[in-house]
C-alpha cells in the first residue's frame, strides 16, 4: 500500500509543465515510431541534449515517453505500409498489413493500440511494485558487487545479441575503451587526450548516440529514398467488431505478460518479446496456418508484448543502475548529467523523479491512445513528406542539439566521425547498442574496479566475498560457458557439413 | 558504387579493431598502472586494448571457417558520404562563420543533393529551415547559436 501513496504523491507533484514534456516525448516518440527510418535511440539520442537544461524530474519524463511512444508509433507503419516504424513492430507486419488490405486497417491499429495500452499500464503496475523492494535490497551490494554485476550485464548483454557473440563483445570492449578518454578521476592523469583540451572531460554521449544512431541511420537511408504508397483509414472503419474484442482479450493479457518479464532481460527485450508471443499465439490457434493471413492475434500478442518491456526494462535501470536496453542508457546519461545516480540509492535519495515518472508514464499512456486512434489520419498523413525533405531537418535538429549540449563545435565532427563508424558497422552487422552500454558504463565499471580493489588493499578475494557478488561471478562464468558451448557446437556442425 | 562482400568487410573491420587495441595498448604503457592495493590509470585501457586486439584476432580467425558472409555491402553510396562530407565542412566553419548561414548552406546542399526542387525552392526551403531551427533552439530553447562574422 505504500508504493500506491507514494505513486499518489507522484501525481501530486506532476506539474502542468511534465504532463506538457511527458506529452512533447510521446508525440516525437509517436513520429519517430512511425517515420520508417528513425528508430526510438536516434528519437532519444536528439532529444537527450534538451534534457540538460530541465529538471531531472521533467527530462526523464521526456526520454522514457519517447521509447512507449514509439512502440506505439511502430504499429502504423506495420499495418498500413508494411514497413516496421521500429524493429520492435517487424511482427506487426505480418497480419497487421494483411488485414489492412483486407480493409480491416482499423481494427487491426485499435487493437494494437488497446494492446498497446493494456500492456504499458501493466508494466508500468509491475514497475512500481517490484522496483522498490528490489532497491532496499541491493542498498547491500559494494563496488566489489557492482563490478561483477555490470561485467554479467555486460556478457548477458552480448549473449542476447542476434549478432555474432565476438563482434557484439568486440562492441562492449571499444565502447569501455572510448570511454576511458579523459581526465582520470582517481588521479587527474590525462588519458588519449593526444593534447586536446577539449577531451579532458572526455568523449560526451550525446555527439556519440546521435552520430552511431542519427546521423548513420540518415548516412543509411539515404542510399534508397523511397516513396511510399499508403493505405489510409477513414475514421468510421476504426472501430473494432465484439468478435476482434473477444479474439483479442487473451493474446494481449499473453502478450502483456510475457513482455513483463522478458522486460527485466538485459539486451533487446521489447524486440524479442515481440517474437516469442507472435510464436506463442501461432502455437495456441486453432489453425496457425492462417497466421500471416491477417489474423488480429498476430497484432494483438506481439503489440502488447513490446510496450509490456517500457516498465519492467526501466527495473535494472533503478534498482542496479544498469541499463537493460539500449534506450535506458540514453535516460542513465540524463540522469548523471543532473548529479543523480541510478540505482539502489536513488529511490530514496530522489523519490519525485522516480515517482514522478511512473505517474507520468500513466499519462502518457493515455495520451497515446488519443494520439493512436482518433488522431492516426494525422501521422499517415506525415508518412507522405518525402525522405528528402526529412533528411535536413532531422540533419539540423542533430547539429543544433549537439553544440546546444556542450557548445564545442568539436562535438560536431565527433558526431559526424561516429556517424562513419556507426555506418560502417552497421554494414557489417556490428551492435550499436552495445557499443553504447560500453561507454555509458565503462567508467563505473573501472571505478567500481578500483573503488574494490583498494578497499581489499588488492586482494583479489574482494570478488568474491559476499554471497551477491559469488552469485554475479558464477552466472557471468555460466554465460561464458554457454556461449563456449554453443560456439563450440557450431564449429563441429560445419565440420560435420564439410566431412 | 564499391561492393564489398561482408566476409571481407568483417576482416577490415576487425583489422581496423585489432590496431585501435594495439595503439590503445601502446599508448598505456606511458600510463602509470599502479599496483594491485592502488591501480593506476594505465591498468584498465592496457586490459582493454588487449582484450580488444584478441576479440578483434578471434574475429578474423573464426571468419576463415565462416563459410557465409558471401553478400556484397555497398559501403560507397555517393549521397551518404556527400551528407557526412557536407557535415564535416559545417563542424569546421560553424563558429567562425556562423550557424545560420552555415544551417542554411548545408540544408540547400541536402536539398539539392537529395530532391529535384529547382533553386529557387531549395533556397527560399533552406533559409525557412535555418530561421526555424534558430527560433527553436536559439530563442525557445535557449541554446544561443554562434552568430559568426556576420552577426
Amino acid at each position: 500500500m505504500e508504493a500506491f501513496q507514494y505513486l499518489y504523491n507522484g501525481f501530486a507533484a506532476l506539474t502542468w509543465m511534465n504532463i506538457f514534456y511527458c506529452f512533447v516525448g510521446v508525440f516525437w516518440g509517436t513520429l519517430v515510431g512511425v517515420l520508417p527510418g528513425l528508430g526510438p535511440m536516434a528519437g532519444t539520442a536528439l532529444l537527450l541534449p534538451l534534457t540538460f537544461k530541465m529538471d531531472p524530474t521533467s527530462g526523464i519524463i521526456m526520454l522514457a515517453g519517447v521509447f512507449y511512444g514509439a512502440m506505439y508509433g511502430g504499429s502504423t507503419t506495420s499495418i498500413l505500409l508494411n514497413m516496421p516504424g521500429e524493429v520492435a513492430s517487424i511482427m506487426t507486419c505480418r497480419d497487421g498489413y494483411q488485414m489492412a488490405r483486407q480493409g480491416r486497417a482499423g481494427p487491426a491499429l485499435v487493437i494494437a493500440a488497446l494492446g498497446s495500452f493494456v500492456g504499458g499500464s501493466l508494466s508500468i503496475l509491475a514497475l512500481m511494485l517490484f522496483a522498490p523492494p528490489l532497491a532496499q535490497v541491493m542498498l547491500k551490494i559494494g563496488p566489489g558487487e557492482e563490478f561483477a554485476l555490470m561485467i554479467l550485464a555486460m556478457l548477458l548483454m552480448s549473449y542476447v545479441s542476434d549478432t555474432s557473440k565476438l563482434k557484439t563483445l568486440a562492441m562492449a570492449v571499444l565502447g569501455m575503451l572510448i570511454a576511458t578518454v579523459g581526465m582520470d578521476p582517481f588521479t587527474g592523469f590525462m588519458r588519449y587526450t593526444f593534447g586536446f583540451p577539449e577531451f579532458a572531460e572526455g568523449f560526451g554521449i550525446v555527439p556519440i548516440a546521435i552520430g552511431l544512431f542519427g546521423v548513420s541511420e540518415i548516412m543509411v537511408n539515404a542510399e534508397n529514398i523511397l516513396s511510399v504508397e499508403v493505405l489510409k483509414p477513414t475514421l468510421k472503419s476504426l472501430l473494432p467488431k465484439w468478435k476482434d474484442m473477444k479474439d483479442s482479450a487473451a493474446p494481449i493479457a499473453r502478450g502483456s505478460l510475457l513482455g513483463m518479464v522478458f522486460g527485466f532481460v538485459p539486451g533487446i527485450s521489447h524486440v524479442t518479446s515481440t517474437f516469442v508471443s507472435y510464436a506463442v499465439e501461432k502455437k495456441l490457434a486453432k489453425n496457425p496456418e492462417e497466421f500471416g493471413t491477417g489474423r488480429i492475434e498476430g497484432v494483438a500478442g506481439p503489440e502488447s508484448a513490446n510496450n509490456a518491456t517500457t516498465g519492467t526494462s526501466l527495473i535494472p535501470l533503478f534498482v542496479l543502475g544498469i541499463p537493460a536496453i539500449p534506450a535506458t542508457a540514453l535516460y542513465l546519461s540524463a540522469l548523471l548529467v543532473h548529479g543523480i545516480n541510478p540505482g539502489p540509492q536513488m529511490i530514496q535519495d530522489h523519490p519525485q523523479v522516480f515517482w514522478g515518472l511512473i505517474a507520468s508514464m500513466y499519462i502518457g499512456n493515455i495520451l497515446l491512445v488519443i494520439l493512436n486512434v482518433p488522431m492516426v489520419g494525422f501521422f499517415v498523413n506525415l508518412l507522405r513528406i518525402p525522405y528528402c525533405y526529412l533528411v535536413p531537418a532531422v540533419m539540423v535538429a542533430c547539429v543544433c542539439g549537439v553544440y546546444g549540449a556542450s557548445f564545442k563545435p568539436i562535438d560536431i565532427v565527433l558526431m559526424a566521425i561516429f556517424g562513419v563508424i556507426g555506418y560502417l558497422l552497421r554494414k557489417f552487422q556490428f551492435d550499436l547498442p552495445v557499443l553504447v552500454m560500453g561507454v555509458v558504463l565503462g567508467d563505473r565499471i573501472e571505478m567500481s574496479f578500483r573503488r574494490a580493489m583498494s578497499i581489499s588493499e588488492g586482494e583479489l578475494s574482494v570478488f568474491f566475498k559476499s554471497s551477491f557478488s559469488r552469485f554475479f561471478i558464477i552466472a557471468a562464468v555460466v554465460v561464458v560457458a554457454l556461449q563456449l558451448i554453443a560456439w563450440l557446437l557450431g564449429f563441429r556442425t560445419r565440420q560435420g557439413d564439410k566431412g | 558504387m564499391p561492393r564489398l562482400t561482408e566476409r571481407v568487410g568483417d576482416y577490415v573491420v576487425a583489422a581496423v579493431l585489432f590496431c585501435v587495441g594495439l595503439s590503445a595498448l601502446i599508448t598505456a604503457q606511458n600510463m602509470p598502472a599502479g599496483t594491485f592495493g592502488e591501480v593506476g590509470p594505465g591498468f584498465f585501457p592496457s586490459i582493454l586494448g588487449s582484450v580488444l586486439c584478441l576479440v578483434s584476432l578471434a574475429i578474423g580467425v573464426s571468419n576463415i571457417w565462416n563459410r557465409g558472409g558471401r553478400e556484397t555491402v555497398s559501403i560507397a553510396h555517393r549521397d551518404s558520404w556527400a551528407i557526412i562530407g557536407g557535415l564535416a565542412v559545417m563542424a569546421v566553419l560553424f563558429n567562425p562563420v556562423g550557424a545560420l548561414p552555415m544551417i542554411g548552406l548545408y540544408v540547400l546542399f541536402l536539398l539539392k543533393l537529395l530532391s529535384k526542387l529547382s533553386w529557387i525552392m531549395c533556397i527560399v526551403f533552406a533559409a525557412a529551415t535555418a530561421a526555424g531551427g534558430y527560433v527553436i533552439f536559439d530563442v525557445l530553447l535557449g541554446i544561443p547559436l554562434p552568430g559568426g562574422m556576420f552577426f
